[in-house]
This record gives C-alpha cells, sequence and structure tokens, in this order.
C-alpha cells in the first residue's frame, strides 16, 4: 500500500505553491485557460518528426518556469508517471521505423528517433502547461472560470466538491490503514478481501459523510448551484496578456525561430 | 490508462473535446429533468472517494503486482448512470490539473474512454438490468439469496472488463488516427487488449468484492440511487441505441465508404474537365477554394489531416472509422440538442 500521508502532501504541494509570492498572476483565469489551450493546439499541430520546430515550446514554457519560479522538482515529480505510458508506447518507433532521417557525417538520425524525441518533449510540455496553469491561478478561480465559459453549473459544483473533500477522505483512508496496520501483527500482505473491506468501509464512512453534508446544506438553503461570488473582470491588462500570449504563439507556429535549423539539414 | 496530450494529433483532440464538451452538456440537460432533487452533496464526495480509492492498491493474487479500480461502474451502481458520468468526468479533470494525468487536450477522449464508455454505455446494458432484478430479490426475501452472489460477481466482472476493454481500443484508435505510432494496428490493438484483460479482471474482481460488503453492511447505499430517478419516460436507452447504431455506422461501414467522389462532385468533376478545361486553368480561384478547402477541412475525404503516410490496409481503415464514429457522433449529437431545445422551449411556451 502507498503510503497516503505522502500523497496528502503532494496534492497539497500544488496549493502550497500557488500560495508563493510571485508564483500567483492576477490575469483573468479565462484568458489562461484559453491560451493554454491555444498553445498546446499550435504545437501539436506540427508533425511528430519536427523536433526542430517543438524544441522552442519546450523552452518558452521553461523560461514561464523561471519567471513564475515554480520548482522544476515538482514538474518532474507529477510527470513521472504520465511520461512512463507515453515512454511505452513511443519506444517503438524507433525500433520499427529505422529510415534515415538526418546524416550528420557518419552520424545516422533514424525517423523513429525523431519521433520518439518529439512524442516524449510532447508529453513534458503538455504536463508543464497543465501545472503551470493550475498553479498561477489557483483551482478555485479556475472552476468559477469554466463556469464563466458556460460549462454546465452541476459539472462545476462537482469540480469544487470533489476538490474540497478529497483531502478529507484521503485522511479518512489513512486512519483506517493505520487501524488495519497497528492490529495486523505483522501481516502485511494485502488481499483483495481485506482490500474490498476497506473500501467497503470507507465508503459506509463517505456516505453517511455526504448525507450530513447535504442535509446541512438544504438546512442552509442550498438548492443545487453553487454559487460563487463572480469578482471576475475583463480588464485591459488581460488584453494586453492575451495579445501578447498570442504574439509569442505566432512566432512559435508560424515564424518558427528554429526553422532555419531545417533548411541546413 | 489514460491517453496522453503527446499522443494526439491537433484535429483528433478537438473532436474529442467537442464530443465530451457535447456529453457533459447532455448529462447536465438529463440531470435536470429525470432526476428529482440530485444529492449534488452525495456525487461531489463519491467522487473523492473514487479519488482516494484509486490512490490504495490491491495486490493481484498469484502475481506480484497490485492495482487499483478505476471506479465507473462502481460509481453507477452507487449513484446511477448520468451523475456517475458527470462526477467520473469530474475526477478525471481534476486529475488532469492537480496530477498532470493525460494533459488539457486529450481529457476529451480520456472523458469519453473512461467515463462515458462504462457509465453510459456498459452500465445501462450490463450492469443495470442484472442489478434490478438483484435488488427486488433482495426486497423481497427477508434473508439475502446467496446464491445470486456468483452471478453478481461474474457480472461485475464481465462490465469492469468489457468497459475497460473498450476504453483501451478507443486509446488504441485514437493513437493509430493520429499517426503517432508506426506499430501496426493489429499487433498495437492485441498488446493493449492483453494488458486490459488482466487489469479488467482484477477491477471487476474488486469492485465485486466491494459492492457485496457494502450490500452485506449497509444496503440502503445501494438501493438510494433508484430513490433519486424520476420514474417514467427515459430516453437514456433511445439515445443508447442511437449512439451503438452511430458507432455501428461510422466505424464498419464508413470502411465500405467509396472513396470515389459523390455524385456531385463526380458531375462538376467532368463537367468542367470535359468542357471547362482551359477556363478552369485561367480561373486562379477555383485552384485556391480547392486548396484552401483541404487546408481548412479536418477529415477531407474521410482521412485525417497527417504528415506520413502510411500504406497499411489496416492503419487507414481505423483512420476512417475514427472519422467516421465521430462524424456520426457529432450529427447525433447536434440531433439530441436540437431536441431538447425545442422540447424546452416548447414547455416554456406551455407554461405562460
Amino acid at each position: 500500500m502507498k503510503n497516503l500521508e505522502i500523497i496528502i502532501s503532494e496534492i497539497r504541494s500544488v496549493e502550497t505553491n500557488a500560495g508563493i509570492t510571485g508564483t500567483k498572476t492576477s490575469v483573468n483565469p479565462c484568458g489562461s485557460i484559453l491560451i493554454s489551450i491555444i498553445f498546446l493546439v499550435s504545437m501539436l499541430t506540427f508533425s511528430i518528426y519536427d523536433i526542430v520546430n517543438t524544441i522552442p515550446y519546450v523552452i518558452t514554457l521553461l523560461i514561464v518556469l523561471i519567471i513564475t519560479s515554480i520548482p522544476f522538482s515538482l514538474i518532474l515529480r507529477k510527470s513521472k508517471y504520465l511520461l512512463l505510458f507515453v515512454l511505452f508506447i513511443a519506444i517503438f518507433n524507433p525500433i520499427i521505423d529505422r529510415n534515415t532521417a538526418i546524416e550528420i557525417g557518419s552520424f545516422k538520425i533514424s525517423y523513429g528517433w525523431l519521433s520518439f524525441f518529439t512524442i516524449l518533449l510532447r508529453g513534458f510540455v503538455s504536463i508543464t502547461t497543465a501545472l503551470i496553469l493550475v498553479i498561477s491561478t489557483g483551482f478555485i478561480p479556475l472552476c468559477k472560470a469554466l463556469e464563466k465559459l458556460r460549462l454546465p453549473n452541476i459539472l462545476v459544483t462537482q469540480l469544487l466538491f470533489v476538490y474540497r473533500y478529497i483531502i478529507v477522505l484521503l485522511e479518512e483512508a489513512s486512519q483506517i490503514s493505520n487501524a488495519i496496520k497497528s492490529r495486523g501483527y505483522g501481516n502485511k500482505k494485502f488481499t483483495i478481501k481485506l482490500y474490498a473491506i476497506f473500501i467497503a468501509q470507507l465508503i459506509i464512512k463517505t456516505y453517511t459523510r455526504a448525507e450530513m453534508i447535504n442535509m446541512s446544506m438544504i438546512s442552509r438553503g442550498f438548492d443545487g448551484e453553487i454559487r460563487t461570488r463572480s469578482d471576475m473582470k475583463w480588464k485591459r491588462r488581460d488584453t494586453f496578456f492575451c495579445i501578447i500570449a498570442i504574439v509569442i504563439i505566432f512566432i512559435l507556429r508560424i515564424v518558427k525561430p528554429f526553422g532555419y535549423i531545417d533548411k541546413l539539414l | 490508462m489514460h491517453m496522453s496530450d503527446a499522443l494526439l494529433s491537433a484535429p483528433v483532440a478537438i473532436v474529442g473535446d467537442a464530443l465530451a464538451i457535447g456529453l457533459i452538456s447532455v448529462a447536465a440537460v438529463i440531470i435536470r429533468k429525470r432526476y428529482k432533487n440530485v444529492n449534488v452533496a452525495l456525487m461531489g464526495v463519491m467522487g473523492a472517494f473514487v479519488f482516494a480509492a484509486q490512490m490504495i492498491n490491491f495486490t493481484i493474487p498469484g502475481t506480484g503486482s497490485s492495482g487499483h479500480i478505476v471506479g465507473g461502474i462502481l460509481l453507477s451502481t452507487l449513484l446511477g448512470a448520468w451523475p456517475a458520468f458527470i462526477t467520473l468526468s469530474s475526477v478525471l479533470i481534476i486529475q488532469a490539473l492537480l496530477f498532470a494525468d493525460g494533459g488539457i487536450l486529450a481529457l476529451g477522449w480520456n472523458i469519453i474512454n473512461i467515463a462515458a464508455t462504462s457509465c453510459l454505455v456498459i452500465y445501462p446494458l450490463i450492469m443495470h438490468p442484472f442489478l434490478k432484478r438483484f435488488k427486488k430479490g433482495y426486497v423481497n426475501q427477508t434473508s439475502p439469496k446467496k446464491h445470486k452472489y456468483p452471478a453478481f460477481v461474474i457480472i461485475t466482472i464481465l462490465s469492469c472488463l468489457i468497459g475497460l476493454e473498450i476504453g483501451a481500443f478507443g486509446v488504441t484508435l485514437e493513437t493509430l488516427a493520429s499517426n503517432i505510432t508506426t506499430l501496426p494496428f493489429g499487433k498495437f490493438l492485441l498488446f493493449m487488449l492483453s494488458i486490459h484483460f488482466f487489469i479488467g479482471i482484477g477491477e471487476g474482481l474488486a469492485t465485486a468484492a466491494i459492492l457485496l460488503f457494502v450490500v452485506k453492511y449497509k444496503p440502503d447505499i445501494l438501493f438510494q440511487n433508484e430513490r433519486m430517478e424520476r420514474s417514467g419516460k427515459g430516453y437514456g436507452k433511445m439515445i443508447l441505441t442511437f449512439a451503438i447504431l452511430a458507432i455501428v455506422v461510422g466505424g464498419v461501414l464508413s470502411w465500405y465508404a467509396s472513396s470515389k467522389p459523390d455524385g456531385l462532385e463526380w458531375s462538376i468533376e467532368k463537367v468542367e474537365v470535359s468542357e471547362n478545361q482551359e477556363m478552369e486553368d485561367a480561373n486562379p480561384l477555383h485552384f485556391k477554394s480547392e486548396e484552401m478547402q483541404k487546408i481548412t477541412s479536418i477529415f477531407p475525404d474521410y482521412m485525417l489531416n497527417n504528415g506520413s503516410e502510411n500504406e497499411e490496409m489496416i492503419h487507414e481503415r481505423a483512420q476512417t472509422s475514427i472519422a467516421g464514429i465521430s462524424g456520426a457522433l457529432i450529427v447525433l449529437l447536434i440531433t439530441i440538442l436540437l431536441a431538447v431545445l425545442i422540447n424546452y422551449r416548447k414547455r416554456k411556451q406551455a407554461d405562460r
């Protein structure tokens, strides 16, 4: 069993990082969401053999990381599981596709390796973009922005609820797990039966908790919608931010700062 | 397994996101209409529960490895299909944002592969009919019928397994349609399906065991989603039938769709070739527009835009399939949205 306390601190790490001064932006979250999407889409339109034009995206993100002072180790820690899956699929490309793409002296690079590295870079860019988005804006402003972008209220309510109760339930789970450990008399096997009892207990505890929350919410006049105070106004600096970001994306996608390398090869 | 941004091309990712947003809006409308006083708190806290449960691994007997549940079938059993879909989608969104599982653009396909298949397709088709009978037997009997438990376990394993396999199939199709891997379609599919076979059985066993313990300790949890649901007309089944039809038509029949130009295109081509050859040459506008169309269309002649060429027939078929399926689903979604809108307006007028 994983150590649940570590996972709790892992989740909190995003929040604690969001609290560091200089990390949090005052840009309108709607703007940051749209810019992140445009940024990623523009990268994905390059072909997977186009490593030369993918590298500027990585460099841009590294610069943003330095400016926002988000620790690089956090990104690496978060990305290890996902990159494993990406690696797992991408690794077949160099094995199968062995046609030579570039020849520098006697050194040959095949198309397979080109696509392999491009896919890994893409994975890195997508993870980093998502993390920068959530750390720089904070999770709750993001949810408000999603509501502003016309996503159904019930989904946004769910997001807020799940986010609020993750840590509560993880703590509950860690209590049960500690109880099992302390009364297990050294029995370290976590069999499927023990697991099922564990999770069933957790469901029952969750259910009772949810009933209480529901009743207390209804008694305070809850009618199925969480209303957030919308203090998000589109200011002039948001327009300014969007224009600058779009210009940068335009340079990355259309002007291609490293395009001349392609011509050299 | 989570789909990742890195394994998608832009058009495939956008199609997935559009589909997912459409499905979520449909789900929101249906929940508002069909479920009286939805227990939003229960849905939300259960979502957090799934999140916590995914962090706890069990050892798979016989092997040294461990697994965890995805929770689609478990959530649907506890909450009902549509609320479970919304809840699982929100869990996936939070995972994408906090744990960087997948990425922002791959979210759409993740929601479809993981949440929509298990909650909206497998649960209503396999699990729900059985559960109905199981509950009826349980209520009528003073003591639970023990001989029904093996059937319960088998049905749960089956639905978890099929749900995961469809999800894996989706990941394979999407990766191939994006032209990311050079792995041949057949091998890739076999590979993904065989891995997910074992994961599916593990998840099924775990889900069945959990549900049986819930039935034993606090059976009313299992019955509460029925209380939430409004009795009467349901168009869930209708939508489901159409969705399956769309997938079959788009996915399989599109292989046989003619790649030759359709009637109108053909006749225009013929007229232009026979009569206006010179005029066409002289008319740069025509070329420009054709070029523009080639650039702007996402599925030029049902093939997804991409750089490199792969000659394999099956690969082409996969691409045609995904273009067909998404086309059919988009049409279906637009139709449903229109129907809901019209219905809503009618009711509003009737209220006046």
